[in-house]
């Protein structure tokens, strides 16, 4: 049933007009969307219920949740739901770890679902072979993983603070040879959001303020032995985000694929929406809304009859007024010669019917006379 | 959660209309998409979204226009 069909069901079954039953449709599931828009759950009882979905930062309706009514089953094909475009494939939840849950209709541990998520990536690749160790032994990085191969850096970013030598100019210098990415570097640093780079900027200032091992010309050998050390963990770091970001980038692309098939299957599935998915049919709803509202107040008038009845009331009075201009106002002047003789000469006239006959004289007699 | 009664409330308010006025149109638009519903038809609800039957099982499928447009991403 399109949405057609539905305002033309509605029509017969209120009795009243489709335009008032557009209305009407509109402006409720107008109302639906609202109030998924801020957030609030709808119950619309024996359609099922819609649970919004909310973007964390920005506070905006990201995908919604559909709870089919008592005595149905929800779709249980594993297809992603909402659009494709709205969900982020780094956030993407392996379909296999939402099948270990514990059956498809119990409610979702997120522990659980996190701890499932953290071991079928450890399965793939090693890079979270640490997950038992305690949370605060774990270092904030750029997926939040562990970097087991440089504790050194752990224990510096637990006490805020660095040794000086790993920071010196040469260091810089030796990082720029590796053509490290600095940016990768510092949010492995930095303890937070990792999406917001800005914060590394004052770290680098304070680290950058550590003074010179150089200024301390005591023990210049010194200096050399921590810039070795300095070496040997940027090329560990780098190892470490090599093989981080190739799994990374592999689980990514597989995801998107999946999600591009979803979606693609999804509009194949159901042909006579196509409309949906193109941009042109992404109604701008206040406006309908209001240009319907303003048509309920003003409903259109029926034109046609109207046309007609104007119509034939203006040939009828040019009818009229023809006839009454023949009848009244017609010329006086007549173009017959006998007319100005007066009404009897033309009567005579007319009403002469006796011809000479050129062969009887007494009969002709009148006429000589 | 938003009952029925709320939207009606919200609709009612939205078009300058009492909402006993809009209840007949409300409980005639549900028994009309719940008839349709459990017959297993698809149901297309306006511009909020489609009800869809596959295999037994129903989803959902909103509307574009129900998601604010997507912010351009930082080059």
């Amino acid at each position: 049933m399109n949405r057609d069909e539905l305002i033309q069901a509605l029509s017969q079954e209120l009795e009243t007009s489709e335009h008032s039953c557009s209305v009407f449709l509109h402006a409720f599931f107008d109302s639906v969307k609202t109030h998924l828009r801020k957030g609030e759950a709808v119950d619309l009882e024996a359609l099922g219920s819609w649970k919004p979905v909310m973007a964390g930062n920005t506070g905006r309706l990201e995908d919604v949740r559909y709870v089919p009514a008592t005595g149905q089953s929800a779709a249980q094909d594993g297809a992603v739901h909402g659009p494709a475009s709205s969900i982020d494939a780094l956030h993407f939840i392996p379909a296999e770890a939402l099948e270990n849950n514990g059956g498809s209709n119990a409610p979702i541990d997120v522990g659980v679902l996190v701890g499932e998520v953290n071991r079928l990536f450890s399965k793939e690749d090693d890079v979270f072979e640490n997950d038992a160790e305690p949370q605060e032994e774990r270092v904030s990085g750029r997926h939040d993983m562990e970097i087991p191969s440089v504790p050194e850096f752990q224990e510096v970013l637990r006490e805020d603070t660095l040794p000086p030598p790993a920071w010196s100019e040469e260091a810089a210098l030796l990082r720029d040879e590796e053509e490290l990415d600095p940016s990768e570097i510092d949010d492995t640093l930095v303890e937070g959001d990792d999406d917001e780079t800005d914060d590394s900027v004052p770290d680098m200032m304070a680290l950058e303020d550590i003074p010179d091992p150089e200024d301390d010309e005591d023990d210049p050998s010194a200096a050399e032995a921590l810039e070795d050390d300095v070496e040997t963990e940027f090329e560990a770091v780098e190892d470490e985000y090599a093989e981080t970001d190739d799994a990374v980038s592999d689980v990514d692309i597989d995801d998107t694929a999946e999600i591009g098939d979803a979606s693609e299957a999804d509009e194949a599935d159901y042909p006579a929406n196509e409309e949906d998915s193109t941009g042109e049919d992404a109604l701008d709803d206040s406006e309908v809304f209001y240009r319907n509202r303003d048509q309920l107040y003003n409903p259109p008038k029926e034109a046609g009859n109207k046309n007609l009845l104007i119509t034939a009331i203006v040939l009828t009075v040019g009818v009229i007024a023809i006839i009454l201009f023949l009848v009244f106002g017609g010329n006086d002047e007549s173009p017959l010669p006998a007319s100005k003789r007066g009404k009897g000469a033309t009567t005579q006239i007319l009403q002469q019917q006796d011809t000479p006959n050129m062969y009887s004289q007494s009969l002709n007699k009148t006429f000589i006379l | 959660m938003a009952t029925l009664r709320d939207i009606l409330q919200r609709t009612a308010a939205n078009i300058g209309m009492d909402d006993q006025e809009l209840e007949p149109f409300a409980v005639a638009m549900m028994q009309v998409l719940q008839q349709s519903h459990e017959q297993g038809e698809d149901v297309e609800l306006m511009t909020f979204g489609t009800l869809l039957h596959e295999k037994g099982s129903v989803r959902f499928r909103p509307h574009n226009s129900l998601f604010p447009p997507r912010e351009e991403e930082p080059a």
